[in-house]
C-alpha cells in the first residue's frame, strides 16, 4: 500500500551484504607499501614492482594520477610512502616543504618525434617543418616537462616559428602520444620511456637539443613504513631496475640512498 | 445550551487583523461572510493549524490553546486537539482509497476494519470502499471527506463551505444528514459559508465576520430581522437600506425626511433632529395597498405612490420591486398566495404602505471604512 | 575488473544511502519551510553542479586535508580511504537528489498535509504516509539519477580518494587507468560493464515503482 516501505526486502539486504564484504577493510595495519606515482610512469613501474617482490617479502601498490594532483595530495596529508613524480620541480616544492626525505633518486628521460606505422619517420627534428605534418601533438608546454624539452629542441633547431601554427597542446605527454596514435595528429613530441609497445616509429631527439627532462623519486616523510620505502627507493638504483629503467628509455642522474 | 467551544483570537494576517471572539455549544454554528473574513483563518486557528498571536481556545473545558499576558502558554499540536476537519476541497488521499482514507486515524486501533466499515456504512458508502477519490462523484468525495473526519470521534467537527460545489439537490440531501449526524455524536459543529441559504439551512446560530471581527452573531433569522448596522445588512445581501435625515422625534417614533418623502419610524433609535440615518425597510413589512379597499390601521401610515419594477417569484415566497414617487426601489415580499387579484405587470400604477413597526434604523460604523 | 566493480556499488550503495538522508532530509526541510537565507543554501547545494569536478575534489581536498576541519576536529584521516570516495560521490551526487525530491514535495498539496495532522498523524507520519507517497516519482527519479551520478563520479574521486587498485580505485578510475596504459582490451570489458549496470539499475528502478499501478492509472499526482 505505502511503496515506499515494504514491497521486498531484498535491496535492504543487498546493501547490507555490499557494505559488509568491504574489500577495503585491511586498512589499519595494511603491510601495502602505497606508491604515488605519475600516469606516464605506470609502465616501467610495474615492471620494477614484480622484479622487487620477488627480491623481498613487501608488497607495493599504486596510485597514479597527474603529478600536479598528486602533489596537491601530499600537500593536504594523504598518507604516502613513495612519491614518483614525472617534474623534478614538484618534487623539489614537496622536499622544500617538508613532506619528502632527501633519500631518493633523480632519472632523467628523453624526447622523441614518433610517427604512426603508416607515415614516413623522420631523422631529424628539423623535417617536422614538412606540409604531411599538418598537426603535431605535444604536452603542456609550461607545466610538463617533456612539452617545455619539445619546444626547446624546436627553438634549437630553428624551427619553432615555422612549426608552431602547427602545434597540438595537450595536458600530458601520454595523451599528446594518443593523439598521434589515433590519427587525430599527424605526429607527437613525446617521451621515450611511452612509445616502447606502440606499432609507430620514433626518431630519438639529441640530447644536446633541450635542457634534461627530469623525473624525481622520494620517500615521503610521512610514510608510516619508512623502512619498507626505503627499502623500495634503495631497490630502484639497483643494476636490475636501472636495466628495466634504461629499457624503458629512463637514465639514473642521481641516487641518494638511504645510509 | 451550554457553551463548549470558547474562542478567542488575534492575529496579525498579510491584509488584515483577525480579532474573533465567539462560542459554540451543542450546536451548528455558522461562520458567514465574503472570502476574505477570516472564516477559515478562524477554522485554521481552532484546528491548531495558525497559532493566534494572542488569545485562548478551549473545548469541552480543555485548553487546547493560551498565549496572553502572564499567563502560562498552551499549545496542543493539531493532532492531539480531538477535532475534525472537512476542508472545502474535500483534501482527501489521492493515493488511497475511500476506505483507507476514513481508515487513515484509527488505523493502528484494535478492530480499525470494522469501524471503517461501519462508517462507510453509515455514509451510505459500502459499495464504494475500495474506489479512489478521481473514481468518485463531488457528493461521494464530500461523504468520505466527512466520515474521514468524524471516523476518530471528534468532539469538533470544522467545515469549510463543505457543499460549495454540489448541487441543490444532492446539497439539501447532505445537509439534511450532517445535522442528523450531528445530533446523533452530539458534535459542536462549526460551519464556514458565504451562502446565505446555507447559513439558514445549517445554522442553529450564525456569526457574520468582516475583516477578521464579528460584527453580530445570533439566530439566523434574528440577525436578517434586526441586523446591528449597516454593514451586516450589505453581507447579509440584505436590500432595502436607505439614507434619510431625522426631521422630528417624539414619543411615538422619529420622522425622517427620505428626498422628499416624509417617514415615520416607529424604531427609538438615538439619532438627533438633522442627522442622516441609515433606514431598513423589512420587506414583509412593505404592504400594497388595494385601490378600492379603505385603508385600514395596518397601512394607515407612509403611504406612498409608486409603479412596478420587477416581479420575481420563488418557492416559498414572491417579491415585488417598486420605484416610488422620490425614485428609490423598494423591495416588497409576501406569501405566493397573497395579492393574487392584482395586475402587477412592470409599469402598473400601485400604492405602498411602508409600516413604521418595519423600518429600522441602522447604526453606522465610523471610522472604519477606507 | 571485479574488484573495483564490487568497490564501485559499495561506495554508491554508501553514497546514496547518505544522499537520501542528507539530500532528502534538505528537501524535506526547504520544500515547506522559508527560512533566512534559503536561496544561499539551495544555490549552495546545487554549486556542484555547475563546478567542474577538479574544483570539487581541491575543495575536498582542503576539508577532508591534514589541516581540514575533519581531520583536526574530528581526527579522521580519510584521505585516500574509501570513505573519501563516498564523500565525493554524495556531494556531486546530492544536488540531483535535491532538485528532484524538493520540487516533488513542494508540488504536493499542503491540504492533504494539514488534514493529516488534523487526523492524528504526527510530523514524521505525515511525511511517511501523506508527502513521501506522493511525492514518490519525484523522490525516486532523484535517488536514481543521484546514485547513478555517484557511480559514474571520477573527477573528484581521484582527487581526494586517490586511484589505489583493490583500496579506492572504482570502475571509473579503473577505466582510466586502462585507457592511460593502453590496455584496451580491459578497457573495453569495463566500459561494457559500466554501462551494463548503469543500464540495468535504472531499469530496475523504473520496473520498481515508476509509473502507477494498474487499479489507479490516472492518479493525480
Amino acid at each position: 500500500m505505502f511503496s515506499l516501505i515494504g514491497r521486498s526486502y531484498l535491496p535492504v539486504l543487498a546493501i547490507a551484504g555490499l557494505l559488509a564484504c568491504s574489500p577495503a577493510e585491511e586498512r589499519a595495519s595494511d603491510p601495502l607499501l602505497l606508491v604515488s606515482a605519475a600516469s606516464s610512469l605506470s609502465r616501467v613501474l610495474q615492471q620494477i614492482r614484480v622484479d622487487f617482490e620477488t627480491t623481498t617479502a613487501d608488497r607495493v601498490v599504486f596510485n597514479f594520477g597527474s603529478s600536479g594532483s598528486l602533489t596537491q595530495q601530499i600537500r593536504h596529508g594523504a598518507t604516502v610512502d613513495v612519491f614518483a613524480s614525472a617534474s623534478q620541480q614538484y618534487l623539489d616544492e614537496l622536499r622544500h616543504e617538508g613532506h619528502l626525505a632527501d633519500t631518493g633518486l633523480t632519472l632523467h628521460g628523453r624526447l622523441v618525434v614518433w610517427t604512426p606505422p603508416d607515415e614516413e619517420p623522420v631523422a631529424t627534428v628539423d623535417e617536422l617543418t614538412a606540409l604531411r605534418f599538418r598537426r603535431i601533438a605535444l604536452a603542456h608546454t609550461k607545466l610538463a616537462p617533456y612539452g617545455r624539452a619539445a619546444i626547446e629542441a624546436l627553438q634549437s633547431s630553428h624551427v619553432l616559428t615555422q612549426v608552431e601554427p602547427r602545434l597540438v597542446q595537450a595536458p600530458d605527454v601520454l595523451t599528446a602520444l594518443r593523439y598521434a596514435e589515433s590519427g587525430s595528429a599527424d605526429a607527437a613530441l613525446t617521451a621515450l620511456s611511452l612509445v616502447g609497445d606502440t606499432d609507430g616509429r620514433w626518431y630519438t631527439v639529441p640530447a644536446d637539443l633541450h635542457l634534461k627532462v627530469q623525473l624525481g623519486i622520494a620517500v615521503a616523510t610521512g610514510s608510516p613504513r619508512a623502512q619498507q620505502a626505503r627499502r623500495f627507493v634503495d631497490h630502484l638504483s639497483t643494476p636490475a631496475a636501472v636495466s628495466i629503467f634504461e629499457a624503458n628509455g629512463l637514465f639514473l642522474t642521481t641516487a641518494q640512498t638511504a645510509l | 445550551m451550554s457553551a463548549r467551544l470558547l474562542v478567542r483570537a488575534r492575529r496579525r494576517l498579510d491584509s488584515f487583523q483577525l480579532d474573533v471572539d465567539f462560542e459554540a455549544g451543542s450546536e451548528t454554528f455558522v461562520l458567514f461572510g465574503a472570502s476574505g473574513a477570516g472564516k477559515s483563518s478562524t477554522l485554521n486557528a481552532i484546528a491548531g493549524l495558525l497559532h493566534p498571536d494572542e488569545g485562548e481556545i478551549t473545548l469541552d473545558g480543555e485548553m487546547l490553546f493560551r498565549r496572553e499576558l502572564g499567563g502560562a502558554r498552551v499549545n496542543l499540536a493539531t493532532r492531539q486537539r480531538g477535532v475534525g476537519y472537512v476542508f472545502q476541497n474535500y483534501a482527501l488521499f489521492p493515493h488511497l482509497n475511500a476506505a483507507d482514507n476514513i481508515g487513515f486515524a484509527v488505523r493502528r486501533q484494535p478492530r480499525a476494519a470494522q469501524q471503517v466499515e461501519k462508517m462507510l456504512e453509515r455514509m451510505h458508502l459500502s459499495h464504494l470502499g475500495k474506489h479512489y477519490p478521481h473514481e468518485l462523484s463531488g457528493g461521494q468525495q464530500q461523504r468520505v471527506a466527512i466520515a474521514r473526519a468524524l471516523a476518530h470521534r471528534p468532539r469538533l467537527l470544522l467545515l469549510d463551505e463543505p457543499f460549495a460545489a454540489l448541487d441543490q439537490p444532492l446539497k439539501e440531501r447532505l445537509q439534511v444528514e450532517l445535522l442528523q449526524l450531528r445530533r446523533e455524536l452530539d458534535l459542536v459543529v462549526l460551519y464556514v459559508t458565504h451562502n446565505l441559504d446555507d447559513a439558514f439551512a445549517m445554522g442553529d446560530r450564525i456569526a457574520v465576520l468582516q475583516e477578521g471581527r464579528v460584527l453580530q452573531r445570533g439566530r439566523p433569522e434574528d440577525v436578517l430581522a434586526e441586523p446591528a448596522d449597516s454593514d451586516v445588512a450589505q453581507i447579509m445581501g440584505i436590500r432595502n437600506i436607505f439614507h434619510a435625515r431625522v426631521t422630528a422625534r417624539s414619543p411615538e417614533g422619529v420622522q425622517f425626511d427620505w428626498d422628499g418623502i416624509t417617514l415615520q419610524a416607529g424604531d427609538e433609535a438615538s439619532v438627533d433632529t438633522g442627522e442622516w440615518a441609515t433606514l431598513y425597510i423589512v420587506p414583509e413589512e412593505v404592504k400594497i395597498i388595494y385601490p378600492d379597499v379603505p385603508l385600514s390601521d395596518t397601512v394607515s401610515h407612509n403611504v406612498v405612490d409608486a409603479e412596478v419594477n420587477g416581479y420575481q417569484r420563488a418557492a416559498t415566497h414572491h417579491s415585488l420591486r417598486a420605484k416610488v414617487s422620490n425614485g428609490a426601489i423598494v423591495e416588497t415580499r409576501f406569501a405566493p398566495s397573497a395579492y393574487s387579484e392584482l395586475d402587477l405587470k412592470a409599469g402598473a400604477p400601485l400604492r405602498l404602505a411602508l409600516r413604521p413597526a418595519g423600518i429600522r434604523v441602522l447604526r453606522q460604523r465610523r471610522g472604519k471604512r477606507r | 575488473m571485479w574488484a573495483p566493480l564490487l568497490l564501485s556499488l559499495q561506495v554508491t550503495v554508501a553514497a546514496t544511502l547518505l544522499i537520501i538522508c542528507i539530500g532528502g532530509g534538505l528537501a524535506v526541510w526547504l520544500a515547506r519551510r522559508e527560512p533566512r537565507g534559503r536561496a544561499l543554501i539551495e544555490t549552495a547545494i546545487h554549486l556542484p553542479l555547475v563546478l567542474p569536478p577538479s574544483v570539487v575534489g581541491y575543495y575536498l581536498l582542503i576539508v577532508l586535508g591534514r589541516r581540514g576541519p575533519v581531520s583536526t576536529w574530528l581526527e579522521w584521516d580519510l584521505l585516500f580511504s574509501w570513505p573519501a570516495a563516498v564523500i565525493a560521490a554524495t556531494v556531486v551526487g546530492m544536488p540531483l537528489m535535491f532538485q528532484a525530491s524538493r520540487a516533488a514535495i513542494a508540488s504536493v498539496n499542503p491540504d492533504l498535509e494539514q488534514v493529516a495532522r488534523t487526523l492524528g498523524a504526527s510530523e514524521l507520519g505525515v511525511l511517511w504516509r501523506v508527502t513521501l507517497p506522493l511525492a514518490r516519482r519525484g523522490v525516486i527519479a532523484g535517488v536514481v539519477l543521484s546514485a547513478t551520478r555517484a557511480l559514474g563520479e571520477f573527477g573528484a574521486t581521484l582527487m581526494v580518494a586517490g586511484n589505489i587498485p583493490g583500496r579506492t580505485q572504482t570502475l571509473p578510475l579503473a577505466i582510466y587507468d586502462a585507457v592511460q596504459s593502453n590496455d584496451t582490451d580491459l578497457a573495453n570489458a569495463m566500459v561494457l560493464l559500466m554501462t551494463a549496470v548503469g543500464f540495468v539499475s535504472l531499469w530496475w528502478v523504473r520496473r520498481f515503482d515508476i509509473g502507477p499501478r494498474p487499479q489507479r492509472s490516472g492518479t493525480p499526482v
